[in-house]
């Protein structure tokens, strides 16, 4: 059986944010996080179901990186010439995932 | 552009307001001058690139490469950023956790997004804020506060 709890919004000033969460065999997972200004959700982020396990305050997270998601999207707009990301070897990037995975114990 | 691995130069010198070992310097016809520097992450090098001017500093690029020095990630970083720590900090840890999530994908591997980003945070703040941390801790004893 899977339960939806929406948490308090927490304030950032004049935004803020709210963690929704799914409790699925006594596990509670984050659901999605709501970012709110006023009383309008800005922005929606859901995740997958057992994606992540909630702890207080994860929702932070994922709103700070939206907001510079956001200012580098506009900075983007802004540029005119558009740099390119330069070509990766997939099994090298492969192998360092692994890698780093052993070196930090995940 | 294909992955042409890490170029160093022979003379390495230390950056202190950015922390960086200086790998490659060069002055651009605008005055600014260019910097390519690395710090160590475990067996990652990541390299940053700036840009220095009178008073500011911008950010056109982090890469990370992998112990043989063959690029992993490349992000480059559209003009007008300034330069941070904080800042390349949070892009290296959002590409990390990116790579790791399409590697564990790819593996059908089990992945805690949750536990790997703390590691990963935590490991992150000592790589680029390890002098800090001492230097404040030096003050600290200094003064007899610890």
């Amino acid at each position: 059986m899977k339960t939806i709890i929406a948490l308090n919004n927490i304030a950032l000033g004049e935004l803020s944010y709210q963690e929704v969460i799914s409790v699925i065999e006594d596990k509670s997972y984050l659901s999605n996080v709501n970012i709110v200004l006023g009383s309008k959700i800005l922005k929606k982020i859901r995740f997958a179901e057992k994606e992540l396990i909630y702890q207080k305050g994860i929702g932070k997270q994922f709103v700070m990186d939206y907001i510079e998601q956001m200012f580098a999207k506009d900075r983007k707009r802004a540029s005119v010439k558009k740099k390119k990301k330069a070509r990766t070897d997939k099994k090298t990037v492969n192998k360092a995932a692994v890698d780093l995975m052993n070196e930090m114990g995940l | 552009m294909d992955n042409q691995g890490l170029i160093i130069s022979d003379e390495l010198r230390r950056d202190s307001n950015t922390g960086l070992t200086l790998a490659n310097t060069y002055e651009s016809e605008s005055g600014f001058m260019h910097h390519f520097g690395l710090r160590k992450f475990g067996e990652l090098t990541i390299a940053e690139m700036v840009a220095q001017g009178t008073g500011v500093t911008y950010l056109s690029g982090v890469q990370v490469h992998d112990k043989e020095g063959k690029l992993i990630i490349d992000h480059p970083v559209n003009n007008g950023v300034k330069y941070s720590r904080e800042k390349v900090r949070r892009i290296v840890l959002s590409e990390l956790l990116g790579m790791l999530k399409e590697a564990t994908i790819n593996n059908g591997a089990e992945y805690n997004e949750t536990k790997a980003r703390n590691i990963i945070d935590e490991r992150l703040k000592e790589a680029y804020y390890e002098e800090s941390y001492k230097a404040v801790l030096e003050w600290a004893e200094a003064i007899g506060i610890i």
